[in-house]
């Protein structure tokens, strides 16, 4: 009996999608260029039924690939040729709120802002806030170790994850704490890609609201001097909530969605959120304001459906780029601060050698870049072209001592620019260690680690001391 | 996104907005209770896709479609600018030809029912939701005259809604003529997409309104102003149709925009506690969230937010009918999180929402305006 | 290429077994330190009151509980819970074949590959000989109170397994002890 069979008489009509009709929109995530039809999606009710399916799946050496909302972009959720898609939309229920001890327990198809909604009635939320939360999961959320743009302050999901419960390949479960003595588990498990295991329940951290809440709004002449004003802020002392640069390109995009008082003229535009105590928020205010007298524009949140307002902008940007090109591909990298002048002008670059034009969206507080590159899938030759112009983008966040991915996490599209950023030696530490969890490499297979015949054939690969490593392999 | 040989332009430029980035998801009512991406926005558009592209489109692709509520939640969602609705019209032109036939008969006779006046009008009387209430009044000094939509089903159901308008309008000096029952909107035929005579009665519609000394046209009911205000997309530019359309929506205002700017300082007002239920086809389909609930503020009707009120009631014009399992669900989460602050009273903007909340709700339901009217 | 660093790889090469000690490193010193860029990286064997020093200079401040700034931050590191690895940025480590390795960086967000520079927090020198360690670091006016962390043992038969298979994976000839 095929594995498809035998998971549709496993379980109850309407868990398991089989025909070719239904499994289609399931081909791809929010990374729509890499596409690939599954042999079933499954979308069980509850934990028995994910055991279950990985029970099949294990007997029949079939990969499985799990699935939030599918709104990643780097294609951790595309699904592999003759696998399963385990989607776990369906676990949606926020179990406990411990307002004491500041701690949700959710299931892992609990959408990222609707556990701050949940706690929003005793004064808490959630930090990570990627651009998705609206729709992302926090299963997903961990599995890529998701930031936002309050990650300078108030950390990524692995500083806000107290606790998981999840299944291994064998239907085991295990249970990690940040309290768990000896090696870093659970901190593994926060961007393993679903490589690991499955998550089937996360116990997050709750902030309490700050009491205090500024957003300065500024907009620059020159992309330089905002990205000066970012590093000077943070050599002040300062640690905004947030710190996010966009430019002019972004800028109008985001504009044209949300209406929300953008200055259009202006080359590259600084959000600066303070929270906490209003004294203290008071008087970083007036530093930050003292930095950033050079802009052009510069206007403080009245209100909070202004600060809300500014966000909006911001976090619909993505998207909104959306209306300027059919198509857009989204770049991740992260560079030290202080380079990130710099990098915006090679980007800039770049973009005339490729003929590609390019919005910049960023968190400029940790560096991390959003370079979306616009362009039209329908036409022949540009998402070569794009992908081509994006490798080049990533190599310079390496050589400047950054990384490939700030956020986003490896996917599949990221495979290659890996190689360029580990050695043989520390790939195969990365293989290794997914071998602990999955001997028989079932768990989405292929993604977040590059084999080492690919980066061969890339021939990015590292050489150590002169010598080549592996030399028996074969290089193209 | 990328798309593969789609000779249905309109359809194509619609799917080519889409970045696919799943934000629609977590605003889409269906999804929220399937948790299934064939029953997402996301998910329908790619089904629509993969049919235009091979043109193979089942019996399944149909179950996902007709559960959609063209809600339009998801278009006040989208950052891209995809016209959702717009495709899901076109998607569902495909699945007409597919419908099983007894369901094509069922369609059939729900629609006669509701867009006959003889046949519905007996059978509402039984069902009346609520009388008219106190006199008429006429206009002291009159300061312009204004046309009324009718309605079809609600002058049986709910007659005290327009009345009460009627009086309102009276007092800030307006005269109103009100339409005839058998001028439909055209929105349960095009519902059912049976365009073909949504586009007869449509036209009936203008040229008669058209003759109508009138400077507004005022409604009631959100769902047939959206729907009114949609006229122009019916016809091609170079139908003659086209211009008279265009006059008619210009003309067309519901009673929120009506009465915004207005001094409403002499009516009289009930006083009750009041929770507020924004229909989707004011707040995502008009584009007029928060109009109402300004408008009761500034009467001194205390609100407090509604946890969802993004979310439609399940109503949304036949979807009660041929979906009653959602609607029910969606309705039950919907009187459940309007009910927090324990009101005495929920008031509406449409019909459609009044008449469904109104059959689980233990307290009643009513059109806002009424309040207006004591 | 630093010679000390190639001396203590090729006595990993050569030892079948060995107690990592910070005396044992002798490997110490601050190796980066960008105050605007919130980050330093620093040899394992550099004593945490060094590290504190340098930093007060510019009224930064490590943001993890210490109870003695005497010993080394390898040491705290090898010996880490929550709050250090928390602000773990990157590591470089000999593992017990005698290859050096790089997990990580100096920048906050970093999502490629498995983090294992928070993975080998807690480790106890029984995985790899940590070399190099690159922290985040804050404004000494953003630190509140410092309290222990909390550590508990995880009791499960599974926990304990893959600790052990991991160990394999660093230390495939189990030198480390």
């Amino acid at each position: 009996m095929t594995i498809v069979n035998q998971l549709s008489r496993a379980f109850p009509k309407g868990i398991v999608l089989t025909s070719k009709e239904n499994t289609r929109p399931f081909e791809c995530d929010g990374l729509s260029v890499y596409r690939q039809k599954p042999l079933a999606v499954v979308l069980p009710d509850d934990i028995v039924q994910i055991k279950q399916v990985l029970k099949i799946c294990k007997i029949n050496k079939i990969p499985v690939v799990t699935r939030g909302a599918g709104t990643g972009l780097s294609g951790g959720a595309t699904p592999l040729e003759k696998s399963i898609v385990l989607g776990l939309s369906k676990l949606n229920k926020v179990k406990l709120i411990d307002v004491e001890n500041q701690l949700a327990v959710v299931e892992p198809g609990v959408r990222n802002i609707a556990i701050s909604e949940a706690v929003a009635q005793y004064g808490l939320y959630y930090a990570p806030d990627p651009s998705s939360q609206i729709a992302c999961t926090i299963g997903g959320n961990v599995s890529e170790n998701s930031g936002g743009v309050h990650c300078l302050k108030y950390g990524l999901t692995v500083h806000n994850v107290e606790a998981i419960r999840m299944l291994t390949i064998d239907g085991d479960e295990l249970i990690l704490s940040c309290q768990d003595d000896g090696l870093g588990l659970l901190a593994l498990m926060n961007g393993s890609e679903g490589l690991l295991g499955v998550i089937t329940e996360v116990t997050v951290k709750l902030t309490p609201n700050p009491a205090f809440v500024k957003m300065v709004m500024a907009g620059f002449d020159s992309v330089r001097d905002c990205a000066n004003a970012v590093t000077n802020i943070i050599k002040a002392g300062i640690i905004p909530a947030g710190l996010e640069m966009m430019d002019s390109f972004a800028i109008k995009a985001a504009e044209g969605f949300a209406k929300v008082g953008y200055p259009l003229d202006a080359k590259a535009l600084l959000l600066c959120e303070l929270d906490g105590i209003q004294t203290q928020v008071q008087l970083e205010l007036d530093n930050v304001l003292k930095i950033l007298s050079g802009a052009s524009t510069l206007k403080v949140s009245e209100s909070e459906e202004e600060r809300l307002n500014f966000w909006k902008g911001r976090k619909s940007a993505f998207s909104a780029v959306g209306t300027l090109s059919p198509d857009y591909y989204c770049m991740d990298g992260t560079i030290p601060r202080r380079h990130l002048a710099d990098m915006l002008e090679k980007i800039h670059k770049l973009s005339k050698k490729y003929k590609l034009r390019v919005a910049n969206v960023f968190h400029a507080g940790d560096g991390n870049l959003h370079p979306l590159i616009l362009y039209d899938a329908n036409v022949t030759g540009e998402l070569e072209r794009t992908e081509e112009f994006g490798t080049e983008i990533l190599k310079l966040s390496v050589d400047m001592g950054g990384t490939i991915t700030g956020e986003h996490g490896v996917g599949v599209e990221k495979l290659n620019a890996m190689c360029h950023q580990f050695n043989t030696q520390e790939l195969e530490i990365f293989h290794k260690i997914k071998h602990v969890f999955d001997e028989n490499s079932l768990l989405n297979p292929g993604k977040a680690v590059p084999e080492l015949h690919r980066c061969a054939e890339l021939g990015a690969m590292h050489v150590h001391r002169g010598e080549l490593p592996y030399p028996e392999l074969e290089r193209f | 996104m990328q798309t593969i040989k789609i000779s249905n332009m309109e359809a194509n430029n619609i799917i080519r907005k889409c970045v696919h980035c799943g934000f629609c998801l977590a605003t889409c009512p269906t999804y929220q209770l399937l948790g299934n991406e064939l029953d997402s926005p996301r998910g329908r558009i790619y089904l629509i896709k993969s049919a235009l592209e091979n043109h193979h489109f089942s019996k399944q692709s149909i179950i996902h479609l007709d559960r959609c509520l063209t809600c339009k939640s998801c278009e006040t969602t989208c950052p891209s600018g995809v016209e959702y609705v717009q495709l899901v019209n076109i998607g569902r032109k495909l699945v007409e030809q597919k419908r099983p036939l007894w369901q094509k008969v069922y369609r059939y006779c729900i629609r006669q029912f509701l867009t006959t006046p003889i046949f519905f009008n007996p059978i509402g009387f039984i069902f009346r939701h609520s009388q008219i209430k106190g006199k008429s009044i006429k206009p002291i000094i009159k300061i312009g005259t204004v046309l009324l939509l009718g309605g079809c089903v609600q002058p049986i159901l709910a007659p005290n809604i327009n009345h009460s308008i009627k009086n309102i309008l009276a007092k800030l000096g307006y005269e109103t003529i009100e339409t005839p029952q058998k001028q439909c909107c055209g929105a349960i035929d095009q519902h059912l997409s049976v365009n073909h005579d949504a586009l007869i009665q449509i036209k009936k519609n203008i040229d008669a309104w058209f003759k109508v000394k009138a400077e507004m046209i005022i409604v009631s009911a959100s769902g047939c102003g959206l729907m009114i205000k949609d006229y122009v997309s019916m016809f091609e530019r170079l139908d003659p149709y086209y211009q008279k359309a265009q006059h008619i929506v210009n003309k067309t205002k519901d009673i929120a925009e009506f009465l915004a700017d207005k001094n409403l300082n002499q009516l009289n007002l009930e006083r009750v506690n009041i929770i507020y239920h924004e229909p989707c086809t004011l707040q995502h389909g008009q584009q007029l969230g928060g109009l109402v609930s300004s408008i009761l503020n500034s009467l001194g009707y205390q609100q407090t937010p509604v946890v969802d009120s993004h979310l439609c009631c399940g109503s949304a014009g036949t979807y009660s009918i041929f979906q009653p399992k959602l609607s029910k669900q969606l309705r039950t989460n919907k009187l459940k999180y309007l009910q927090i602050a324990k009101p005495q009273m929920i008031v509406t903007a449409n019909i459609g929402c009044l008449i469904h909340l109104q059959k689980e709700a233990k307290i009643p339901v009513k059109h806002w305006v009424e309040l207006l009217d004591n | 290429m630093d010679s000390r660093l190639q001396q203590l790889q090729i006595l990993v090469k050569e030892s079948s077994s060995l107690h990592i000690k910070s005396t044992l490193l002798d490997y110490s010193g601050i190796v980066e330190y960008y105050a605007e860029d919130l980050v330093i990286s620093v040899k394992a064997g550099t004593s945490i009151a060094q590290i504190k020093k340098q930093l007060k200079i510019n009224n930064q401040a490590l943001s993890f509980y210490t109870d003695n700034e005497d010993i080394s931050i390898g040491a705290a590191y090898a010996q880490g819970a929550q709050d250090l690895s928390d602000c773990v940025l990157g590591v470089k480590i000999i593992d017990g074949t005698g290859t050096y390795l790089n997990f990580g960086g100096q920048v906050m967000k970093n999502v490629a590959g498995y983090d294992v520079a928070r993975l080998l927090v807690g480790s106890k020198g029984k995985l790899a000989l940590i070399m190099q360690i690159s922290f985040k670091v804050m404004p000494a006016t953003y630190i509140n109170q410092l309290t222990p962390p909390i550590k508990r043992k995880n009791n499960s038969v599974l926990h304990q397994q893959i600790e052990k298979k991991l160990k394999q994976v660093f230390d495939p000839r189990g030198i480390f002890n």
